[in-house]
């Protein structure tokens, strides 16, 4: 059956500023969707939404086909994970966990069943008794889940659900949260802010720029590595940019950078928008380009530039080098060996090379 | 100076103490010393030759069907004024804490302005309220409601009124500060999780103001049981509370010692309730009610 989230039109004004403005999106039925965006754009507004916690201005909602714009909260199959779990501190793990359930007025004894499930599903099978407020933040993310997934919702929502983690938790619980999606294949919405959690779990990830619009809708690995504006090149992973001009000759597409010169360009069939002489942005990742001491051949891009500061990071390193024009751009380099021939030091002239392949270009 | 800072040190580290100081010695010498004369006058006798000695008379005197009657009203009339008081407050508190936004300070005001003004001026306002010829009876006369001018005074619904009046403000306040700091992602929770209004308010918020009632509770009936003032004024000396008997056992029969021995109850009889009421919703863990 068709559950597929669908809003259409969404509008939300706060305070008389537009917080999301005719938003559509379509959230395909059992699927890992994360919604990524900078603080303060509007996601979760839209997860609240969708929860029923508030009401859209204008627009509609729909489950499948049933249109749930009007639908109470309380009789939406949709449940949250909440950002600070929000746990009835008055209630046991068990009965926190039980609450849906409950109130719908189900049978204690199949209530019983089904919490203890539910708890095995999460681990905590032996923590129902204990007060909430006695356990751990990872423990009380685990109930948050529990609670939500225990009467079997369609969707499930993630509102930054691991923000309060610390990072070795927070990378233990992303995955578990992909195990349980797989195992349980139940639509989950994913809203964060932090890139790195979002490229972890997702299926589809939207992007979600600070006006509220869908900047860019894919897979964890379309968005990385094809991004479509400047915004998503910048605020999934690291980039550089370099602001030019296109010119095209009958050999190939060049973009001319005032002051440092110019660079090939990949033009795949899909991008029809170029016109020579149109200002434009190339994109390349810091981990795509070659640092070296030496001239070295084979490579369609070339640039100089002195090196301004160097991270060690242990498994690799991140270097920032001052190009000709008073740009400085990032470098990251993977440490391979044991002892590199020559190391790269502080205030070293270096040559840095990249192919045209793992170029972007983006309009705006 | 090493001198110098240790006694900065001690000064610093018993600052809260010292600064509390005052506050001690006034309660001291002006509630516990007083309270332990009224002990020892309650448990002793005047006997010949000015010596005092130890008895428990007052207390069995006390066990009178007479005594126990005025107990019994005061007991009521404070249970009464409790149960009221809540109902009325809850709903008020609930509105200022989670409904009212930003006129909530201004309306937390006017609640507690009349409070501000003296007790006996408050009981006063309402005498003029409500006597024969008073502001009410006027208008239930002129709508045709009665048949001519009546006091609703010198009655136990007048009495009840004012109790409720009067005492209001301080059932609302504690459970305005403890709704108003609940979490109220709670509360969302709680719809988000498929519960309607009514079983949110059932499952979470009553649950978790339950110390705002309680004390709420103690602010009101732990005075409304020594109350006389209210039910002489406004109830007309129908029944006797437990306040005329402290005042009867001094004034009038300059019994000091059965008149401690009241003082005593009325002081006790609340607190033991309170104490009980306390010990046992903390070992009663809250139960889940029905859908």
């Amino acid at each position: 059956m068709n559950k597929n989230i669908r809003f259409e039109g969404i509008t939300k004004y706060r305070d008389g500023e537009p917080v999301l403005q005719k938003l559509n999106l379509e959230i395909r039925s059992g699927e890992f969707f994360v919604l990524l965006g900078p603080s303060g754009c509007g996601k979760t507004t839209l997860l609240r939404i969708l929860a029923g916690l508030e009401s859209a201005d204008a627009g509609r909602l729909f489950l499948g086909d049933a249109d749930i714009t009007h639908v109470p909260i309380h009789k939406r199959k949709i449940h949250t994970v909440f950002q600070q779990y929000a746990l009835f501190p008055h209630m046991s793990v068990s009965e926190n966990v039980a609450y849906s359930l409950r109130v719908r007025g189900i049978a204690n004894n199949e209530i019983d069943d089904r919490v203890a499930h539910a708890l095995r599903t999460v681990r905590l099978g032996a923590f129902g008794k204990k007060s909430v407020t006695q356990l751990s933040g990872g423990q009380q993310q685990r109930v948050a889940l529990a609670r939500a997934l225990v009467c079997e919702p369609e969707v499930l929502l993630l509102d930054e659900p691991l923000a309060a983690l610390d990072r070795e938790l927070k990378e233990q619980m992303l995955m578990e949260l992909v195990d349980l999606q797989q195992k349980l294949r139940t639509t989950f919405v994913y809203v964060t802010h932090d890139q790195f959690e979002a490229l972890t779990v997702a299926d589809t990830m939207g992007i979600m720029n600070r006006h509220g619009n869908i900047e860019q809708l894919g897979s964890a690995e379309s968005i990385y590595e094809f991004p479509h504006s400047r915004f998503v090149a910048d605020f999934v992973g690291r980039t550089n940019i370099f602001d030019g001009k296109l010119r095209v000759t009958r050999e190939a597409y060049y973009i001319d950078v005032d002051d440092l010169g110019s660079f090939v360009l990949n033009v795949t069939p899909e991008i029809t928008w170029l016109l020579s002489g149109m200002q434009l942005f190339l994109s390349i990742r810091p981990e795509k380009i070659d640092i070296s001491l030496q001239k070295m051949e084979g490579f369609s891009n070339e640039l100089m530039g002195r090196v301004i500061s160097m991270i060690y990071y242990g498994r690799s390193t991140e270097y920032k080098v001052l190009l000709a024009n008073g740009q400085s751009i990032m470098v990251f380099e993977q440490n391979e060996h044991h002892f590199p021939k020559k190391s790269i030091e502080l205030g070293d002239d270096v040559y840095l090379y990249f192919q045209k392949e793992n170029t972007v270009l983006l309009r705006h | 100076m090493r001198v110098v800072t240790t006694l900065q040190k001690i000064a610093s580290q018993q600052l809260p103490f010292l600064l509390s100081l005052p506050a001690f010695l006034l309660q001291g010498y002006f509630l516990l010393i007083p309270l332990a004369f009224i002990v020892v006058i309650s448990v002793t006798s005047d006997a010949l030759g000015g010596q005092w000695l130890f008895t428990l008379s007052q207390y069995r005197d006390l066990c009178s069907s007479m005594h126990m009657k005025v107990i019994f009203n005061s007991a009521v009339l404070s249970c009464i004024a409790g149960g009221l008081s809540l109902l009325i407050g809850y709903p008020v508190a609930y509105y200022l804490a989670m409904r009212a936004g930003r006129m909530k300070h201004a309306l937390l005001v006017f609640l507690i302005l009349p409070s501000w003004t003296s007790f006996i001026i408050q009981v006063y306002s309402w005498f003029y309220l409500l006597q024969k010829h008073g502001l009410f009876s006027s208008f239930f006369y002129s709508i045709g409601l009665t048949s001519e001018p009546l006091s609703l005074l010198n009655n136990y619904g007048a009495t009840v009124l004012g109790m409720v009046y009067c005492y209001l403000p301080f059932m609302v306040l504690p459970l305005y500060t403890v709704l108003e700091k609940m979490d109220k992602r709670l509360l969302e929770a709680s719809a988000d999780l498929g519960a309607n209004a009514w079983q949110t308010f059932t499952h979470i918020v009553l649950p978790l103001s339950h110390s705002g009632i309680r004390v709420g509770l103690a602010l009101v009936m732990v005075p409304a049981f020594g109350e006389f003032a209210i039910p002489d004024l406004m109830g007309g000396v129908k029944d006797l509370y437990v306040g005329h008997m402290i005042m009867e056992k001094f004034l009038v029969f300059r019994d000091w010692h059965s008149g401690a021995a009241v003082v005593m109850l009325s002081f006790m009889i609340p607190i033991v309730c309170v104490g009980l009421w306390y010990l046992m919703s903390k070992s009663v863990r809250y139960v889940q009610g029905e859908e």
